[in-house]
């Protein structure tokens, strides 16, 4: 129940932060989802071989600076 | 229809004398006609246009100026990706007409410097993202084998349109299997190149490091030969590596001698269809009649990526639409919504973890890669979804179904070709990965595999039926 609890406050929340509002269905919806991701999210936390590893993404200094849209 | 249905087969014809491109566009356009109002292929056709540049493809052949099998060629375009005659929709309410107004994205700008004769924007799902909407005023792309069922997505009209013969070859896009979700529900083949290889830049985002452009097509061959157009770095995209471009059918010559297969069965479930794995069985047996090695292999990390794969596409994606999604939530397509909503759910540590561990994942399948050249799975455990389901359902109705976002999270090519059908009739596929940059081996297998099979060749009835111009 409380976990329940959490997972809905944690979407309401999250959505209320990035300023979304949504229908009391789509609502229901989108906990149902994010209770089922949540933890394969949590499993991302417990490799092992992640513990030292760098992200996939890289900024680089001197990028190229000629963009197809300005 | 017309027997020659191929691009490469196009291109011979149209060297050979046997056809001109005016009557090749004449032909699809045609096809166009008489089959879209079904299909929901194009959201926007340039006719006029495209007659116009066939005749001029037939001027310059007949004077001598050859630019390749690509020249001449009806093709389409997936409408998240700019081109300067007509609107970019991306097959939504939200996108400002202003991103890509007068411009071409740089594909675009390759195709048609080789005198591709691009004949309309085609369908996709909104912003490259979630299912069909009958709540939207856009068609709802439906397969060519059977109209109850989804096309695909999101390069939808590519897969319909290829499958089809409106187009014989399109431009599609894929973030976690748009590419090849639609070829292999269609029955056509389809190429996601190495991320980085062909250059995004005049493309909607979905997921700003999964998204790939590559071509749908009848074969692998064809395929080859409009990624040899379409790849190459640019100065202007970010993402586009500057590695030389080879010649990706240099060693299409039939044979799989001395390539090592992996094959990945642990993809297999009780709940794929009945026909899929006797049919994935054959097929592979087909490979190893051409001289490949088969050996078993595990994709490492596999669960953890499509786990990350998702949670990096909706960040990603959710980052490129806030400020639509507060002030327009109601314009986007359900499907989409609930995408992009959950991508608002997670922190910025999330990311950086997914991120991370999609390092290990790398690491590990390059580990893998050096004991065989490609790895063979599923790409898809059913053939196409009823559009029943689907609107039932919603992007519920796909989970379990997808194979294919583990070869966007590593960035390495993978290809999908058809292998037969269910008891449905329904088009079943072979999807084959490989190391980065090594499309060209994708190529070779996809066309071995094709040269001795005939299922890339199958044209759904309705199509089939139309007669010859």
């Amino acid at each position: 129940m409380s976990r329940e609890l959490d997972q809905s406050a944690v979407v309401d929340a999250m959505l209320a932060a990035a300023g979304l509002s949504l229908g009391a269905n789509e609502r229901e919806d989108l906990i149902a989802f994010y209770a089922m991701f949540r933890p394969v999210v949590d499993a991302l936390y417990a490799v092992p071989e992640a513990r030292y590893e760098v992200p996939a993404f890289v900024f680089q200094a001197a990028p190229k600076l000629a963009p197809w849209r300005t | 229809m017309n027997d020659v249905i191929t691009l490469t087969a196009a291109a011979t014809a149209l060297r050979d004398g046997s056809t001109t491109s005016v009557a090749l566009t004449q032909q699809a356009l045609a096809r166009a006609d008489a089959l879209d109002e079904r299909l929901g292929v194009y959201l926007t056709r340039f006719d006029e246009y495209a007659l116009e540049r066939a005749a001029i493809a037939d001027e310059e052949l007949a004077a001598g100026v050859d630019r390749g099998p690509m020249q001449g060629i009806p093709i389409g375009v997936k409408d998240i990706v700019a081109m300067a005659e007509g609107p970019t929709t991306a097959q939504s309410l939200v996108l400002d007409p202003a991103w890509g107004e007068g411009r071409d994205a740089i594909v675009v700008e390759r195709l048609k410097k080789v005198g591709a004769v691009i004949t309309g924007k085609l369908t996709t799902m909104e912003f490259a993202c979630g299912i069909p909407d009958s709540d939207k005023p856009f068609p709802i792309p439906r397969n060519p084998w059977n109209l109850g069922h989804y096309a695909g997505g999101s390069s939808s009209g590519s897969g319909s349109g290829v499958a089809s013969g409106l187009v014989f070859a399109a431009v599609g896009t894929d973030t976690a299997g748009s590419i090849r979700l639609p070829a292999m529900f269609c029955g056509v083949s389809g190429l996601k190149p190495t991320f980085g290889r062909v250059p995004n830049a005049g493309c909607t985002p979905m997921g700003y490091s999964m998204d790939h452009i590559g071509p749908l097509a009848r074969s692998a061959r064809d395929c080859g030969a409009f990624l040899q157009v379409i790849a190459g770095g640019d100065e202007r995209d970010l993402y586009a590596v500057d590695l030389p471009v080879p010649d990706f059918l240099a060693s299409a010559n039939g044979s799989l001698e001395g390539v090592r297969i992996g094959v990945a069965r642990g993809l297999f479930s009780s709940g794929d269809d009945p026909a899929l794995h006797p049919i994935f069985e054959s097929a592979v047996e087909v490979l190893e009649k051409l001289g490949a090695t088969v050996v078993d292999v595990t994709l490492p990390l596999y669960e953890e990526m499509s786990g990350a794969a998702f949670l990096i596409q909706t960040c990603e994606g959710v980052a490129y639409h806030l400020p639509d999604l507060r002030s327009r939530w109601g314009d986007y397509f359900a499907g989409s919504r609930q995408i992009l909503g959950l991508g608002a759910l997670f922190s910025g540590a999330d990311y950086v973890q997914a991120q991370r561990v999609r390092r290990v994942a790398q690491r590990e399948l390059a580990a893998l890669f050096t004991g065989v050249d490609l790895i063979a799975s599923l790409g898809a455990s059913q053939g196409a979804t009823s559009l029943a389901k689907m609107e039932e359902e919603g992007n519920n109705s796909l989970i379990g179904v997808l194979h294919t976002a583990y070869w966007n999270m590593v960035g390495n090519p993978a290809i999908v070709v058809p292998i037969g059908f269910n008891a449905s009739g329904l088009p079943l596929s072979l999807q084959l990965g490989a190391r980065p940059f090594e499309e060209a081996l994708l190529v070779q297998a996809g066309d071995a595999y094709q040269q001795v099979t005939d299922w890339h060749l199958r044209v759904p009835p309705l199509a089939a039926a139309l007669t010859t111009l």
